[in-house]
């Protein structure tokens, strides 16, 4: 899609160690380890030799985000000597989840245009929203708080590549993690330009059941209303039986 | 070892959440009351949303007080009819509660009003019990005996409306237990809590009932109520954690049966003054978290979606 293929053919292989994060009782995170490998087909024009000559270094970029989605961003202020929320923003199409990791730090070895291009890095965040000073200020302290969940993360050095190959990034999941579609594309960059991208879809659901009592509450309100009550009541008058029978 | 909460959507420590629950019953026993006013509290400064906090509390406290209604019933300590004027009453403040608390929630105010209601609340029957506990002690240690004279006819008494309630053996206006009613339901809805700490003096010193039947009855009203609210949190916001609720009501019973224990070794004056000091000291750090700057100006949330 991106590609702009040159002389030799070169295809991008990757994979996630899992494709699905279940969400069980036990959860508490997740790691999960992408991986790839560049594969070089040396064109018949060419001699596999010759390709080793012109010096085939990368580098790796990964970014890993949620399906876009709307969140509300609150700034506090001080009325009548409390803090309480004032001015809200409405932000459209944001990713919930978003972490980028690369071999090196972004800057050196992929110009500022084309990490916009690209959306790469949380700077280059696109938060739609009006336009202005008050957007910037909010844009900051989306990213600010979305670090601060573990739910954004920008590091550099933690794609490894092995043998100009093989490459690998550890992967680490916060168990705040929304659920939903994720895409996880992995771009080779070689002089500066985005030579392949490669998408790997993953998917974070609930899974067994924390899942049915989730679906459950939301698809059947009234139903788990009542199983609820139902629940509690029982408990109460087992635990008072129980209690009785000790004492 | 940790716990994924489905509807909080976060993972906590289960022994973390099985020392709160046991905690609080221990308490909740030792002192008679329900715990919500701590629980609730407890859970927002563990980092549970407070909506949640609240929601699954209501639902928590439905299982703490059946089991009491149903001892007090057995002993002969429950007015039905007082019982369901009060619920009446209830249901319509906890309908209105949960609005008000679904309309809060959906402006992004319902943590502010959730902290406000508790530093109002707690503030002022903490400060009350904690100088009525005072006087009583000092007037215990002076030799004094409490006057009990034959009551006072108020405005109470003149209000229409009335109706005999044998069990209490009164014949009252049922507007007062209605207001009582409502007030502790609107309370249940955006507290979290029974009420019981506003419902059993306002039935003692309002209403005038025996004490007998004071406990019982609350409790019989407070699992109605606390079931109503269960329900329409369900219903409105999807903020009830079934599974977050099942941990901590099985510590609970519990922590209570243990805490019933201690509190019958301990003076009636001394445990309202302790009890009088925990509600202090909570409406305290709520207080407290409104007043100071905090380090994050900024909150993210999804959009909350109202109804479904």
């Amino acid at each position: 899609m991106l590609s702009f293929l040159p002389a030799r053919a070169e295809t991008l292989v990757t994979d996630l160690s899992q494709h699905v994060i279940e969400i069980t009782s036990q959860f508490s995170g997740s790691e999960l380890l992408l991986f790839g490998a560049l594969e070089r087909f040396a064109t018949e024009s060419l001699q596999t030799d010759e390709i080793s000559v012109q010096g085939l270094g990368y580098d790796i970029i990964v970014v890993v985000q949620s399906e876009p989605t709307d969140l509300v961003i609150r700034k506090k202020e001080k009325v009548a000597g409390i803090w309480v929320n004032n001015e809200s923003y409405r932000l459209n199409n944001i990713p919930g989840y978003y972490v980028i990791g690369s071999t090196r730090p972004l800057n050196e070895f992929i110009s500022k245009e084309k990490q916009i291009e690209f959306s790469l890095g949380l700077d280059n965040l696109e938060i739609a929203s009006e336009t202005g000073e008050e957007t910037a200020e909010y844009k900051e302290a989306l990213i600010r708080n979305m670090i601060e969940k573990g739910l954004y993360l920008e590091s550099s050095g933690n794609v490894t590549v092995k043998d100009e190959i093989l490459f690998r990034a550890n992967l680490n999941f916060p168990s705040n993690m929304p659920v939903g579609n994720y895409k996880a594309d992995v771009y080779l960059v070689r002089d500066g330009n985005v030579i392949i991208n490669h998408r790997t879809d993953l998917l974070v659901d609930k899974g067994g059941f924390e899942r049915v009592i989730y679906n459950f509450a939301h698809d059947y309100p009234p139903f788990y209303g009542i199983i609820a009550v139902f629940v509690a009541i029982s408990a109460g008058l087992f635990s008072g039986f129980v209690a009785k029978k000790i004492s | 070892m940790q716990i994924y909460l489905p509807i909080a959507e976060l993972s906590m420590n289960i022994f973390v959440l099985l020392a709160m629950g046991g905690g609080v019953g221990f308490l909740s026993g030792m002192f008679g009351v329900g715990g919500g006013f701590l629980m609730t509290p407890l859970l927002i400064f563990s980092g549970v949303p407070p909506a949640i906090a609240v929601a699954t509390e209501a639902n928590q406290i439905t299982a703490a007080s059946v089991s009491g209604a149903v001892a007090h019933w057995r002993r002969g300590g429950v007015d039905f009819k007082m019982g369901l004027v009060l619920i009446g009453g209830g249901i319509v403040g906890t309908y209105f509660g949960a609005m008000i608390f679904t309309y809060l929630r959906s402006i992004g105010q319902v943590d502010l009003m959730i902290s406000l209601a508790y530093v109002v609340f707690l503030g002022s029957v903490g400060g009350l019990m904690f100088v009525e506990s005072i006087r009583s002690m000092l007037r215990a240690s002076r030799g004094e005996a409490v006057v009990v004279g034959r009551r006072q006819r108020t405005w109470i008494d003149a209000l229409p409306f009335k109706m005999r309630f044998r069990k209490s053996k009164m014949y009252i206006s049922v507007i007062m237990p209605v207001a009582i009613g409502a007030l502790v339901g609107v309370l249940a809805a955006i507290m979290g809590v029974g009420g019981g700490f506003i419902m059993v003096p306002a039935m003692i010193y309002l209403l005038h009932m025996p004490t007998n039947v004071v406990i019982g009855t609350s409790l019989f009203q407070i699992t109605f109520v606390t079931a109503a609210a269960t329900y329409l949190h369900s219903i409105n916001t999807q903020t009830v954690d079934v599974v977050l609720a099942v941990i901590l009501l099985t510590a609970a019973v519990i922590g209570a049966q243990i805490g019933a224990v201690f509190g019958a070794k301990l003076k009636g004056e001394q445990l309202r003054i302790l009890l009088a000091g925990m509600v202090l000291l909570v409406c305290a750090k709520m207080a407290f978290d409104l007043i100071v700057e905090p380090q994050e100006l900024f909150t993210v949330s999804p959009i909350a979606v109202e109804g479904h």
